[in-house]
């Protein structure tokens, strides 16, 4: 098999949701020596194609999570190879599940496709509270801040830690991004946020839209 | 529900009230001697569900504020024995503990949220075969201690709804596994699905075989809560590949023994999966979100009476005030003349509904629906 032909392999297993044929063609590309970079690209390929699938109403939420469990596979088989090769990241992302609330599935899928698109992610993970949201953005010197939230209960933290970042001075270095099912773009206005994202494929598109601007 | 001529439509909550929702109520003027967890009008009132709090101790609510009732049997559907209560953590803010279904939880303690589950009893095949060791159908506990000829008498005359829920094969699959693994097994271990949907139809088949034929049913509810805002958790094509067949299954069965009225409960947007879920056998559904995108006026325009609506009233316009309570009444309401539609709050009444707006709400409907 050419280069071409094992990257396009590797695309075609991440969108059928294929673990064999990922673990399959990532071995070929160490075999091959292909730079694993381009291997990534054609990882980044095949999710965006997933995430089409998943606006089209082809691929549901399953379907999004198998798309994580490739990219993950891929990773682990490419990672040793890629090991000294200094990667830029396209942004740098702080993500968590906002306090009060422990629900993290969505954000996990989120986490792995912001990854896996070739971001830099520091998963704050679930009841996260606001002043580590702030320290993280201090610290982390992220372009976007994303929070997470299902409960009705636990959405109006997120105004808190917008709040909270405005306070610290650290509001205008960022865009802030919530998701989760009791939000909508109404709740992102009203609490400062930049923007709500309908779900994870979005939350990734705008992320990216960001950064390249 | 059978598109009969009524003298009007169900006036009541088909789901409950959030224990929020309920505490803020007091500080607008309800009364304290209303609580959720305040036994009903009769013995075999309550959840039938496992976990479900927000379903117990709705008739207390619903008694004072004039709502019709319902019957749930409280048939038992979890584990006998229940697992041990273990708490393995407890700190001031959170508590970590394996639950009665077998679950590891964390549970915070700062006001009443949902729990986040850290890993569930089922993993394999093997570690189905133990769980299913607490799943006899035959055990006695599972139906109510004043199970008899006299009760089932009882129910037969009651002039109210009688029903039962039991979890689905979504719900159930998911309590087994929990949601993460559950949804990967559809790809990564196809054969364990198939073989917890086929224990599932099974022990629910031999659980439900006595209230079946004591007659007393008017209606099931299959607990599956499978869809998000977003959509089902799963694809059409995996729900007719995996779940159809035993769908199928249980609604035949069910329709043998008389039984008409078959629901689901799901949150979320199932429009994607409607066609599978009438292809198995199921003719009604609820509570049908209207911030998901559930329809029931186009619904109906789609599957006609083939398919029952439950539901369906906005929280959000509830929770607005009156302008947009009246007009999604106006809009939806004009379906109750068809018949096969019971209109209520389209899931647990909400916090940020205030006691005003819901009163507001009841008194609206109960007008329209000429509720003596």
């Amino acid at each position: 098999m050419t280069r071409e032909v094992t990257l396009k392999s590797l695309k075609e297993a991440v969108v059928n949701l294929d673990l064999e044929a990922v673990t399959k063609a990532s071995r070929e590309v160490i075999l091959k020596e292909i730079p694993p970079m381009e291997a990534v690209k054609a990882i980044g390929a095949g999710l965006e194609v997933v995430g089409k699938k998943y606006e089209a109403k082809e691929y549901f939420l399953a379907e999004l999570m198998m798309a994580g469990e490739a990219v993950k596979e891929a990773v682990k088989i490419l990672q040793p190879a890629m090991k000294g090769i200094k990667v830029k990241a396209k942004g740098k992302v702080v993500i968590g599940t906002v306090r009060g609330d422990l629900h993290d599935i969505g954000k996990e899928v989120v986490v792995t496709l912001l990854s896996a698109s070739g971001f830099d992610v520091e998963d704050l993970g679930a009841d996260v509270a606001t002043e580590a949201f702030v320290e993280a953005t201090r610290k982390e010197k992220p372009n976007i801040v994303a929070m997470s939230a299902l409960l009705t209960t636990s959405m109006h933290e997120m105004e808190r830690v917008v709040k909270e970042l405005e306070k610290a001075g650290l509001r205008r270095q960022v865009k802030v991004i919530i998701g989760g099912a009791p939000v909508d773009a109404r709740f992102a206005k009203k609490i400062g946020a930049d923007s709500c994202a309908e779900d994870a494929i979005q939350g990734v598109q705008l992320c990216n839209k960001w950064v390249s601007k | 529900m059978h598109f009969e001529r009524v003298d009007h439509a169900p006036f009541c909550e088909f789901l409950g009230y959030w224990e929020e929702t309920i505490n803020r109520w007091y500080k607008e003027g309800l009364p304290t001697w209303i609580t959720l967890s305040a036994s009903g009008p009769s013995e075999f009132t309550g959840p039938g569900l496992c976990g479900s709090r927000s379903l117990s101790g709705v008739y207390a609510v619903a008694d004072y504020f004039g709502l019709e009732k319902k019957v749930r049997l409280p048939i038992d559907f979890a584990p006998i024995p229940r697992f041990t209560n273990v708490v393995l953590e407890d700190t001031e803010r959170y508590r970590i503990d394996i639950d009665e279904a077998g679950i590891k939880r964390k549970i915070l303690k700062m006001g009443t949220t949902i729990p986040g589950y850290i890993e569930h009893p089922v993993k394999n095949a093997e570690d189905l075969r133990r769980i299913r060791e607490r799943f006899d159908p035959k055990d006695p506990r599972r139906y109510p201690k004043n199970w008899s000829d006299e009760q089932i008498e009882y129910l037969r005359n009651l002039e109210v709804s009688v029903g039962l829920v039991f979890p689905g094969f979504f719900g159930q699959g998911r309590t087994f596994m929990g949601q993460r693994d559950f949804l990967l097994a559809f790809y990564k271990s196809p054969k364990l699905i198939h073989e917890i949907f086929e224990f599932w139809t099974n022990f629910l088949l031999e659980t439900m075989e006595e209230v079946a034929n004591a007659k007393v049913l008017d209606y099931v509810v299959y607990w599956e809560d499978m869809s998000y805002k977003n959509g089902p958790q799963i694809s059409p094509r995996h729900f007719s590949e995996f779940m159809l067949p035993y769908y199928k299954r249980v609604s035949d069965w069910l329709r043998r023994k008389g039984i008409e009225i078959i629901m689901v409960d799901t949150d979320g947007d199932a429009n994607p999966i409607m066609d599978q879920f009438l292809e198995g056998g199921v003719n009604c559904m609820f509570p049908l979100e209207v911030a998901s995108y559930m329809d029931a006026v186009g619904l109906r325009k789609k599957y006609g009476k083939r398919l029952r609506v439950i539901g369906n009233i906005d929280k959000m316009a509830i929770a607005k005030g009156k302008t947009a309570i009246d007009r999604e009444l106006d809009r939806k309401i004009p379906l109750v003349k068809e018949g096969g539609f019971i209109p209520c709050v389209d899931h647990n009444v909400s916090p940020d509904i205030s006691l005003k707006n819901y009163s507001y709400y009841l008194q609206s409907l109960k007008k329209r629906l000429s509720v003596e």
